[in-house]
């Protein structure tokens, strides 16, 4: 009866830690992103507020960046660069509750992938 | 059995028909603090999945129209420059902006695809200095003050630009050409080849005084940001919200020019009155 007990007991903890554990990845699957062409810089030399990039299945996400993010290690605001060139970035971004794309990290596209990734 | 046939067939051509249907092109607005008076418009052509359209043989057409007064319209031919040789490239268009407002910008192209409008803001006055004011007479730091690596992160610079103070250039009777760049925060194709272009011109226009502004100061500062608190005196007061810039100001320091983000081919040297290069 005992061992039975224990049994029960490190099968709940083992759930247990299994559900955790499949909690966790749930958060670092929350985290996305998108490749595709910059289409609008918002904001200064100082600060730059939303961007919108254009992805390969022709929608557009608008992007508030994450306090302090750099681009390649300088100003965001070189963002605008890529209006002008076409380049394709991609950003890694975080949904709030309310909706909004937080960008976290934005980088030059280095693959052939266009779309949305979960 | 017959009637899953039918309907197999028409669902057939159905996606054939879309399959043949292609998206329109849509325009990418370029031009960054725009405003009336000043009709230049920079914009890109792509396909919905941003695959970069345009060459010097894709003629494209403006019509531009005052969002509020549909009726109105002033037409242009947009010229191609390529950023990157064969790669990617701009249309660049004067249009004759004459009220604040949204305007409503469609274009044509000579392949005869379908295209998309898109919208422009053109504000009553730029937020940077323009063209007819004086400009900004402001002492900027030369090679008399700082070493060539302070004065510019360019790595191919041209020592004639960094001899002569802004506020000299303004003053001394000679027109002034001023590219506000900064090569070392530069992470795209764009802001190399528009410094070169400018520096490319000096040789052909002897009689103009060249000179490049960096955007930021106080590379050597531990707690150097390219933040605002690290625009330069010049950025600052030229007003720029975005760079590159290039602006061109008369014998009299007053702005004749200003040219955002690239240059169309012969754009400069039309406004300087120089040959072109090869032209």
């Amino acid at each position: 009866m005992t061992n039975c007990r224990s049994f029960r007991l490190v099968l709940v903890v083992g759930l247990a830690t299994l559900v955790a554990t499949a909690c966790a990845g749930d958060d670092s699957a929350s985290e996305v992103s998108v490749s595709g062409v910059v289409t609008e810089v918002t904001g200064d030399l100082s600060v730059v507020s939303p961007f919108v990039v254009l992805d390969g299945d022709g929608d557009s996400h608008l992007f508030y960046p994450e306090q302090g993010l750099l681009f390649l290690g300088g100003p965001l605001a070189h963002l605008r660069d890529h209006v002008l060139s076409g380049e394709r970035v991609t950003v890694i971004f975080e949904e709030t509750s309310d909706g909004r794309l937080i960008a976290v990290l934005v980088e030059h596209q280095d693959d052939e992938n266009h779309g949305r990734t979960g | 059995m017959k009637r899953a046939m039918i309907v197999a067939l028409a669902l057939a051509l159905l996606s054939a028909a879309c399959g043949d249907a292609k998206d329109p092109l849509v325009g990418i607005r370029a031009s960054t603090d725009p405003a009336v008076g000043d009709g230049r418009l920079v914009f890109a052509v792509s396909e919905l999945d941003g695959t970069r359209r345009g060459s010097p043989d894709e003629i494209v057409t403006v019509m531009a129209s005052p969002l509020d007064e549909p009726d109105r319209s002033v037409e242009a031919v947009a010229e191609f420059t390529w950023i990157v040789q064969d790669v990617t490239g701009l249309y660049i268009a004067q249009v004759p902006f004459d009220t604040a407002g949204l305007w409503q910008i469609d274009f044509g192209i000579s392949t005869g695809e379908e295209t998309d409008s898109f919208l422009i803001d053109i504000q009553a006055e730029p937020l940077g200095i323009a063209v007819g004011e004086k400009a900004p007479v402001v002492a900027t730091p030369t090679l008399d003050d700082m070493t060539l690596p302070e004065l510019t992160t360019d790595p191919n610079p041209r020592l004639a630009m960094y001899r002569l103070s802004l506020d000299e250039a303004l003053t001394n009777g000679r027109m002034t050409v001023v590219v506000f760049a900064t090569p070392a925060f530069c992470t795209s194709a764009t802001c190399g080849p528009l410094l070169d272009q400018v520096k490319g011109m000096a040789d052909l226009a002897p009689d103009v005084d060249f000179i490049h502004l960096e955007v930021y100061q106080g590379f050597d500062d531990p707690t150097f940001s390219p933040s605002g608190e690290f625009l330069t005196p010049a950025v600052v007061a030229f007003g720029l919200v975005t760079e590159p810039w290039v602006f061109v100001m008369d014998e009299s320091g007053v702005v004749v020019s200003r040219l955002d983000g690239i240059l169309g081919a012969g754009e400069l040297e039309r406004i300087l009155g120089v040959e072109a290069v090869g032209g």
